[in-house]
């Protein structure tokens, strides 16, 4: 698991924060396609397996959409998309 | 069903076969399952997007420019394996390019600026200025290495940490931090460029 290199790492003075595993390409990847594994599928693995914990689990969470401390309000989202939607009608 | 406003929640299985089915048929034509992408994914995105960046219209830039290469790449969506990761991948690479810009724009405003005198008080405060626009400089570019280029160039150049010491805390033999730091700096140095 890629998320295993994070955790050999424990006994290293820098802790990764949370930042650290989002702006990482390799745990985002690994957070979401872990994420579509049938549940049945997780359980299975070996006992061994490292479940993320404290920061890494906070980023799988906000990866997954699990967190949702920042939103944005209906008013933003709405205004974003006919932004989004005029500048395509312009290309 | 997807409801203005709603957030990808714990039922993954559920969201990426929606997913699916919107990709297929957004390509197929059907332009409002691209606004329906935008529901599904939009909070999520800016939820992610505010841990790398407080500049909320910053991000609502960000977000836009990246539902628009989503919208202009229509035909290549089927070739990307994983569409959720490619979006994150993707905001998170404008937003460093968004901000990687504006601390050079900073950079060549400070420069600019023609020092008054020979006043102490407006010196420091111009030494101070740059300083801080040379540390978020290092900043930026520091946070563009993985986190294990970060840890060792941060050892050696910042701790001053001896190789033997840094290949037993990052549990790495002597040629693996060696190649970790050269890769790091070569990065620093194509990032600086």
């Amino acid at each position: 698991m890629i998320y295993k290199q994070y955790r050999k790492n424990v006994n290293s003075k820098l802790e990764y924060k949370v930042e650290d595993f989002l702006r990482d390409d390799k745990f985002v990847s690994y957070a979401l396609n872990i994420s579509s594994e049938a549940r049945t599928d997780r359980e299975s693995l070996p006992e061994e397996y490292d479940k993320p914990t404290g920061n890494a689990a906070l980023a799988m969470a906000i990866l997954n959409g699990e967190d949702t401390t920042y939103c944005l309000t209906s008013r933003e989202s709405e205004d974003l998309k006919q932004r989004i939607l005029n500048t395509i009608s312009k290309l | 069903m997807v409801t203005k406003g709603s957030t990808l929640s714990n039922t993954t299985g559920d969201n990426n076969n929606l997913t699916a089915q919107l990709l297929t048929a957004y390509q197929a034509g059907d332009t409002q399952a691209f606004s329906r992408l935008y529901d599904l994914y939009a909070n999520v995105l800016f939820n992610y997007g505010h841990r790398l960046t407080a500049d909320k219209e910053l991000l609502k830039d960000c977000i836009h420019d990246v539902f628009v290469k989503v919208y202009t790449r229509k035909n290549e969506l089927s070739s990307i394996e994983n569409f959720k990761s490619y979006i994150f991948i993707s905001l998170k690479n404008k937003i460093y390019d968004e901000m990687r810009k504006q601390v050079y724009m900073s950079g060549q405003s400070i420069e600019d600026v023609d020092p008054a005198g020979s006043d102490d008080v407006e010196k420091h405060y111009l030494r101070a200025e740059q300083e801080y626009v040379e540390s978020r400089t290092v900043q930026t570019m520091m946070g563009q290495l993985s986190p294990r280029q970060r840890e060792a160039l941060t050892l050696y150049y910042i701790e001053e940490k001896k190789y033997e010491d840094i290949c037993e805390i990052m549990s790495m033999n002597y040629q693996s931090v060696r190649n970790l730091m050269h890769r790091g700096l070569t990065k620093l140095r194509s990032i600086a460029r």
